[in-house]
């Protein structure tokens, strides 16, 4: 939370990129906290105002391959978006028993993307992520994430 | 409580210490810095290893079995993690008044030590289960059934899942089986691995009244991690399907506020079991399993009696002769 209300902070004092900058394709190396991604590093890549991010994350107990597509508005409200994306959860291994399965969880977001010479600063929430697919009885992870609003806090590196 | 995780209390730590933590994911996650490796187990707890509780087993007790005997309905007690035969007792008591031979099964790593319980797995949590279902079949006991409460309710749904309990039972009743923890704060244990890595070796939580003694103070974190495994494992087989045999009858008790185990587990149940009858029956209480021995909880009324009353005449009704 302090995290957010930093970065959240930053939003409001670091002036965003001209808008020759932000739209300009970019690639970015990704790490963060989120939800359902709780640990994770990914990329970021972006071509004019569509952008998409891929991230292998984990909490534990259970990993995550996250995809998500954004629309970066236009300005004034440079490096705001718009995002939809999806992630896989899978159950780590504990026993010869854990199931292997795949979970997918669906989420929407809107997020600020700040850019600051090669660094980025990446914040996203949204309304907790949905389990695809209408499975009648979820793994834990999945029923922790959809417990808790969608979030994804960022820091990355462009290339 | 078996695993009362709803408050997530304390975290251990070194010595035995403990510290209150508010139910705030965020929160724990600051404070798990704190663990340092198991703690000293607590004189006059359960961890300490001086008390052990014993099995009562019908496949030991009677070793030579007559006619009448093999005829009579035996029920295997199986109880929830961390704690013991304790829990079962009151219906096992009850059960052999009826008339029926019962079994009270302790979990593997249950009832001993601290140092017994921080190796378990929840294979060997279920194995004297199996062993005791397999011993009463070979010595040709016609009915053998099962009663269980919250963990002890999912490592028979698994056995029963993986074809482990041949031939299958045809009673069953279970008290507040644990499928899902409820929604707030014991789903932090969805976050174990997580902590572990950041040095939480587990969970201490006080024990008052009966709870000391017949339940373990202190929780490991592996050991949590253990009961997520086991969690997810029989979701996953009940969402195959579990086969019973035709005529099977299976007795779900399930308090509608339990704070323990997500109260929609009953339906997981009732919608996974395949080929027998199951009947859910919910009981306006918050306790997590409504046929605990007296002191258990230190606020129990009348209107926990009553449901006590009832929830066992529902599974002597079952069980017994």
């Amino acid at each position: 939370m302090v995290g957010s209300l930093l970065v959240m902070a930053a939003v409001v004092t670091i002036p965003p990129p001209a808008e020759s900058e932000a739209s300009r394709p970019a690639f970015a190396a990704t790490a963060g906290l989120g939800n359902p991604e709780w640990l994770h590093a990914g990329v970021h890549g972006r071509l004019g105002p569509l952008g998409a991010t891929l991230t292998l994350g984990t909490i534990g107990l259970a990993h995550g391959f996250t995809a998500a597509g954004r629309w970066f508005l236009p300005a004034p409200v440079l490096g705001a978006y718009a995002e939809a994306g999806a992630s896989l959860i899978r159950l780590a291994p504990i026993s010869d028993q854990t199931p292997g399965d795949f979970f997918p969880l669906g989420f929407v977001g809107l997020g600020w993307q700040l850019r600051s010479e090669r660094w980025l600063f990446d914040l996203a929430v949204g309304p907790p992520p949905t389990l695809l697919g209408g499975l009648a009885i979820a793994p834990l992870a999945a029923l922790n994430a959809m417990a808790l609003p969608r979030f994804r806090l960022e820091v990355g590196y462009a290339f | 409580m078996p695993f009362d995780l709803a408050p997530f209390r304390s975290l251990g730590g070194c010595g035995g210490s403990s510290m209150i933590l508010p139910r705030s994911v965020l929160t724990i996650l600051a404070l798990t810095l704190a663990g340092c490796g198991l703690p000293n187990a607590v004189p006059g707890e359960l961890d300490d290893g001086q008390r052990p509780h014993r099995a009562r087993l019908v496949s030991q007790e009677i070793p030579a079995p007559s006619v009448a005997q093999l005829a009579t309905p035996v029920v295997i007690a199986a109880h929830g993690f961390n704690a013991t035969e304790f829990e079962t007792s009151l219906a096992a008591q009850q059960l052999r008044a009826r008339g029926a031979l019962v079994s009270e099964v302790l979990m593997g790593g249950h009832g001993t030590s601290l140092a017994d319980f921080s190796q378990s797995t929840w294979r060997s949590w279920q194995a004297p289960v199996i062993a005791e279902y397999e011993a009463l079949v070979a010595r040709g006991y016609k009915s053998v059934g099962f009663v269980t409460t919250s963990t002890g309710g999912t490592v028979l749904l698994e056995a029963l899942g993986r074809g482990a309990l041949q031939p299958p039972p045809s009673r069953i009743a279970m008290v507040a089986p644990l499928i899902d923890v409820a929604p707030g704060g014991p789903r932090v244990i969805g976050y174990a691995g997580l902590l572990r890595w950041l040095g939480v070796t587990g969970q201490a939580v006080e024990r008052k009244g009966a709870m000391k003694g017949n339940w373990y103070h202190y929780r490991p974190s592996e050991q949590l991690i253990q009961l997520v495994d086991l969690t997810e494992v029989t979701k996953a087989r009940l969402r195959t399907g579990i086969a019973l045999p035709d005529g099977a009858s299976v007795l779900v008790v399930q308090s509608t506020q339990d704070p323990t185990v997500d109260p929609r587990g009953a339906e997981h149940v009732r919608a996974g079991l395949r080929g027998g009858s199951v009947r859910v029956e919910y009981v306006e209480s918050g306790l997590h399993v409504p046929i605990w021995p007296d002191g258990v909880v230190e606020t129990f009324g009348p209107a926990d009696a009553a449901n006590r009353d009832r929830a066992l005449g529902w599974i002597t009704q079952l069980l017994a002769p």
